[in-house]
Formats: structure tokens, C-alpha cells, sequence
């Protein structure tokens, strides 16, 4: 299928350019940096607070979530403030204690940090892979043969997507080997989460299986913009500034805009999350899983249908 | 002659209020090297641009092996193998390996068609070499392996000899020659420096301004209808005018560095020299000048060039 061996095309050009080694480096160097900076902070069950100790700093910042809680003038923070206050609750009743020996999960759990790493990554890639041909001027090339501009141009989008998928796989993948290696499993407990006051327990594994893809979903969505500005404006450099920008910035601006209109909520940002809906509960009341990942559906499709758009009716003139 | 593998019909390109291309009509043939001739900003790349679908055409048609490229893009483009401006290949890729990209983008091409095209273009030797590295003749050949892959039926190539040393250039032509005549594939070359296309083309169209000037034979000036200037070195310069213009009062004839010049046909020519040694002149030769690309090139664009 020629699609197929487009994409074994674009893989070969990836990997066979400097800038991609780079970025595998820089990945591998975060992943062993954090592992030897949570080796010497490791906390020891020596280390850990008595039961007295726990329950008493629960109660207490459980006063102060009341606190929040009568005085929020917006719904996820009132929201956020009870549900904490539920989990606090069900910790001190269940004797689940908030603090554990350092494991294999929290320096998992650690490592999501690097998604935001991968993003910038799978940005620079997303926004290359089409500008690039047009600045070597190999596009020409690539077009005047029998693939059509969309099939070459969903190779490109495909595999910008594949890459991020590896740089998430060796990420999840690499953290486990190396987190049960050093850290082991020891002093593990259960993921809890309460929405609505109602508290759920979860697996660790299950549940940072689950954050790691939630916090892709930005990923997914900012390389899809990427690939849009980059195919619209054929310039590497404002696609990747601005989406990486919005990659750092954008959730933070969203809440704050979310203060002030319910309007924000459809906005990128405020559906990017989706580890909300299984944690803490929505951002903005009335806000459920469906709603966001339609929203990001919609969003999505626009940012493809325009980057088809103006490549296949583009007039190459390079 | 047969079917034409590339024709061009009445072909027009405007970009915002600028008229590029204007009516440009002409036919390439199965076993030629076209040379497509015009100087710089005449719009030979907007042309092989639109040939090859990279660029709308405005109005008219332009026809591959039956296939309009506007309506049928996928077929007539199969036709074509093809280079627009520079020989622009992966520099970080290797030769072979940018020949496998490209090879894979059509059907059928095998690991020894990929070699075999190497070894035709004479890169067999640095085929694991970066192109980066790569001379500006070599991306060159490069360029003709990868657009020769999937065996087209028509070569388009802007501006091939560019840049090239003239050793390079005298490679190119006879790689070209040999590849039309062997392979029987149609040829355009489009080219602003008219020399080093004389030798290379059969038949050539010359663009100006976007517009067609002329298309003709390099060897059109052997065809017997055409007047071409002959010199004649005779015993009596003067006498033998008087004596032709009393018989012929309408031809052009100048005395030049004691040599009679005179414009005529082949035919016309024979029943000079008839009549002039029937009327006792002594003729020691009759010598036709020849005219090159670039003369008739500066005839039919009245001497602008570029
Ligand atoms: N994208 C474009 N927009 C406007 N004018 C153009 C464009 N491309 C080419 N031209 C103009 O069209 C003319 C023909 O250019 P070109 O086809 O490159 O000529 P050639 O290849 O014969 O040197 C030039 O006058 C050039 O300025
Ligand atoms: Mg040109």
C-alpha cells in the first residue's frame, strides 16, 4: 500500500537526521537525571511520619480546604477543596497513609514531567516534517509523482504521530525498568482520586498508565496545530514557537480564564485535561469526559481540514 | 512522425495581474531531446511547473500520453520523470537511499533497478555516500537516476547543463542522446545558454516574454524551402552579380571582402551555379553558411536576450 510505504519513508528521513538523535538523547538524559535526583532524596520508611503524625497534618489541612471551600468564588475550586477533603477523610478512616517509601510509582509519577519534554519534541518534529521539504526545496520531488498530496500529507501526520508514540513508550517503558530496579515496589499503596466527595481507589499502574496518555492529549492536539501553522505559513519557526508556547502557558491562562467565563470551556485548554474527569472532577460545572473529547475531536478535525486544505491547493513555486 | 508524448495547448498562466505564460502550443515527440530554449524570466520553469502539476494552468491543456495532467493528474504524471530547477535530493541521505525513497513512491521498482540506475549515471561508487557531500554534476546525475526510476515515458529536466563544467556538460549530452535513442523516451530540456543545446536537441521551441517565438529542427536550415546565406568565390565578383540579377532580378546579393553573398535556396542555389559557369564565370567553391542556435535564436527574438 503506498501509504504505507510513505510513511516508511518519512520514518527513514526521521531517523536518519542528527536533530532526531538529539532529541532521543536529551529524552534518555532526563529520565536517568530524574531517576539519580529521586535516588538521593529517596525517603526511607525511617523516614515516614507516624500515624499520628499523618492523621493530625490531615486534619488540619482539611480546616483549611473548609476554609477554600466557603470562600471559593468558582466552581473547581469549591469542587477541588471538598473532593480533597473526601479523600483526607477516607485516608484517616482507611488508614491509607498520604506519604510512602520512595517506588517504582512515584518516580514514575515523576517522570510525567517529561511528557511536556516529548511534546516540545514531537512539536519540533511535527512542525519540520512538511516545512522542511518546502525549505530544501525536496518537495518538488515528493509531488510530481503518482501519491497524491493527501496521502503524502497524512504520512507526514502519521508518522509525526508514531514518534510520539515511541518517545512515550520508552518514557513509561524505560521508568518502570529503571524505577523497579532502584526503587523497587516496596511501601507502594493505592491511587486515590474523589470526585463529587466520592472517593474511588485505583491501581497505580492503571492510573499512571492513564496520566501518561491524559497528558499526551495536549501533546496530540498542539502537534496537530503545529503541523497546521507550519503547513499553512510553511515556517518552522512560528509553528513551533507559538504551539510550544501554548503547550506551557496554555492550560494556565485557560484556568485563569476560566475564572471569569464558563465561555472557557471550549477552549483547547480547559479539555486538554482529561485526567480531571477520573481525579478531581471537571473544571468548569457541567463539563463531562464526552463533552471534552468531542470538543478535542472538533478541534482536531478543524486543525487537519485546514492543513489539507491549503497544501493540496497550494501552488508549489519554489 | 507519432503521437505526440507531451502536448501543449494553448497554454496560459497568470499570477495575480501578471500574464506569464501566454497561448504556448507545442508537441514533444517518443525518441527526442526538445530543447526548450528562452532567456532568463521567460517562463520555462512556470511552464515545466505546469507540466508537472506542481502549478495550476489558468486556461488551455496540457497532455500527457493522453492523459490531461489537470483532470487525470494521476495518470499523465506516471508518464513523466522529471527535475524543476535544481537537483534538489536529501543531503543527509545517501544516494542509494534517496533512490529507495523515491523508488518506493512507485510500483515495481527493484533493488537492481536502483543499482542499475547508479551504475548508467556513474555514481555506483559513492552510492553510500551522503549527498550533502555530493558535487553539484553529481546531484545532477543523481537527479536524472531518480527521475528515470520508474521507467517514464518522458524526461523533463529544467536547466540540466547549470552550473555544470563543460566536460560535465559534454557528459550530460551524450548520457541524454543516448538515453533518447536507446531507451526511445522524449527528452525536453529547457536551457537559456543556447550553446550547449545545439549539439543535444533535435528540435527546439524558443519563449520570450511567455510567449512562443519559434519551434524547428536544429537542422532546419538543410530543408530545402529555407533562403540561407551562401558565399560564392568566383574569378569576377562583379560580372557574376550583373550577370545573376539580369537573370534573377529579385534575389539578395552583397559583394563582401571581394566574395559574392547571396540568400537563396538549395534549389535556387543549383540553377546559379548552372548558369553562372554556362555564362563563362569560374566558380572555385560555393560554401553555405551556417547559422548557429544562438544567431537564429537573436534573429527570432530581434537580439534581446534575457
Ligand atoms: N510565483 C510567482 N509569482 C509571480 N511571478 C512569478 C512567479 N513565478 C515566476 N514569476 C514570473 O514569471 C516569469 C517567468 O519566470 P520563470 O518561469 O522562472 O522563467 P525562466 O524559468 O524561463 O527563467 C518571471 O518574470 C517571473 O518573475
Ligand atoms: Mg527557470
Amino acid at each position: 500500500m503506498l501509504l504505507l510505504k510513505l510513511i516508511q519513508n518519512e520514518w527513514m528521513k526521521l531517523f536518519n537526521r542528527v536533530s532526531t538523535y538529539v532529541m532521543l538523547g536529551i529524552l534518555l538524559l532526563g529520565i536517568v537525571l530524574t531517576a539519580v535526583v529521586i535516588f538521593f532524596n529517596q525517603t526511607e520508611s525511617s523516614d515516614l511520619p507516624s500515624e499520628e503524625d499523618w492523621k493530625q497534618e490531615l486534619t488540619i489541612s482539611n480546616e483549611s480546604y473548609k476554609q477554600t471551600e466557603e470562600e471559593a468564588f468558582n466552581y473547581f475550586t469549591e469542587s477541588y477543596a471538598i473532593n480533597q477533603q473526601a479523600i483526607n477523610n477516607y485516608r484517616i478512616e482507611n488508614n491509607i497513609s498520604p506519604h510512602e517509601e520512595t517506588n517504582v510509582w512515584t518516580y514514575m509519577d515523576t517522570n510525567i514531567l517529561l511528557i511536556q519534554l516529548i511534546g516540545v519534541f514531537v512539536i519540533i518534529v511535527g512542525s519540520s516534517i512538511v516545512a522542511h521539504e518546502f525549505n530544501k526545496g525536496t518537495i518538488k520531488l515528493l509531488l510530481v509523482r503518482s501519491a497524491s498530496r493527501n496521502q503524502i500529507l497524512a504520512s507526514k501526520f502519521i508518522t509525526t504521530l508514531l514518534f510520539g508514540i515511541l518517545l512515550l513508550a520508552i518514557t513509561f517503558v524505560l521508568s518502570f525498568i529503571i524505577g523497579s530496579i532502584l526503587f523497587g515496589f516496596d511501601g507502594s499503596s493505592v491511587h486515590l482520586s474523589a470526585i463529587d466527595g466520592e472517593v474511588t481507589e485505583r491501581s497505580r499502574i492503571l492510573f499512571l498508565g492513564l496520566s501518561y496518555l491524559a497528558s499526551s492529549v495536549s501533546v496530540l492536539m498542539l502537534t496537530a496545530m503545529a503541523f497546521m501553522i507550519s503547513t499553512i505559513f510553511r515556517s518552522e519557526t512560528i509553528a513551533i514557537a507559538l504551539s510550544v508556547m501554548l503547550l506551557f502557558i496554555g492550560s494556565t491562562a485557560t484556568g485563569i480564564l476560566a475564572l471569569f467565563t464558563d465561555w472557557a470551556k471550549y477552549s483547547l485548554f480547559a479539555n486538554t485535561n482529561l485526567e480531571l474527569y477520573f481525579t478531581d472532577g471537571p473544571l468548569i460545572e457541567g463539563m463531562t469526559l464526552g463533552f471534552s473529547v468531542a470538543v478535542l475531536i472538533v478541534y482536531l478535525i478543524l486543525f487537519l481540514f485546514f492543513s489539507f486544505l491549503f497544501f493540496k491547493k497550494r501552488d508549489v513555486s519554489i | 512522425m507519432s503521437e505526440p508524448i507531451l502536448s501543449l495547448r494553448k497554454v496560459n498562466k497568470k499570477i495575480g495581474k501578471n500574464h506569464i505564460i501566454k497561448d504556448l502550443s507545442f508537441d514533444v515527440y517518443p525518441g527526442e531531446v526538445f530543447g526548450f530554449l528562452g532567456p532568463n524570466g521567460a517562463g520555462k520553469t512556470t511552464t515545466i511547473r505546469m507540466i508537472v502539476g506542481l502549478t495550476n494552468i489558468t486556461s488551455g491543456e496540457i497532455i500527457v500520453n493522453g492523459n490531461s495532467i489537470s483532470k487525470n493528474y494521476k495518470k499523465a504524471i506516471e508518464n513523466i520523470g522529471a527535475i524543476v530547477e535544481n537537483p534538489e535530493l536529501y543531503p543527509y541521505l545517501t544516494a542509494r537511499k534517496n533512490l529507495i525513497h523515491f523508488g518506493r513512491m512507485s510500483n515495481n521498482v527493484t533493488k537492481e533497478d536502483i543499482q542499475h540506475r547508479l551504475e548508467l549515471v556513474n555514481l555506483d561508487h559513492v552510492k553510500d555516500e551522503k549527498v550533502a557531500r555530493f558535487s553539484l554534476g553529481m546531484k545532477q546525475r543523481l537527479g536524472i537516476a531518480q527521475a528515470m526510476l520508474h521507467n517514464p515515458k518522458i524526461l523533463i529536466l529544467d536547466e540540466p547543463t547549470n552550473g555544470l563544467d563543460p566536460a560535465g556538460i559534454r557528459q550530460m549530452r551524450d548520457y541524454l542522446r543516448k538515453v533518447a535513442k536507446e531507451e526511445g523516451i522524449a527528452i525536453l530540456v529547457s536551457s537559456h545558454v543556447l550553446s550547449e543545446m545545439e549539439l543535444m536537441c533535435d528540435r527546439f521551441a524558443i519563449i520570450q516574454k511567455g510567449e512562443l517565438v519559434q519551434v524547428e529542427d536544429v537542422s532546419s536550415e538543410e530543408q530545402a524551402d529555407i533562403a540561407n546565406r551562401h558565399i560564392f568565390e568566383v574569378n569576377d565578383v562583379e560580372k557574376a552579380k550583373d550577370i545573376l540579377l539580369s537573370e534573377y532580378p529579385d534575389i539578395a546579393i552583397e559583394i563582401h571582402d571581394n566574395l559574392l553573398q547571396v540568400d537563396a535556396t538549395k534549389e535556387q542555389i543549383g540553377s546559379f551555379i548552372t548558369y553562372l559557369t554556362s555564362k563563362g564565370i569560374i566558380l572555385y567553391q560555393v560554401i553555405r553558411e551556417k547559422q548557429t542556435l544562438e544567431e537564429r535564436f537573436l534573429q527570432a527574438t530581434n537580439g534581446e536576450v534575457s
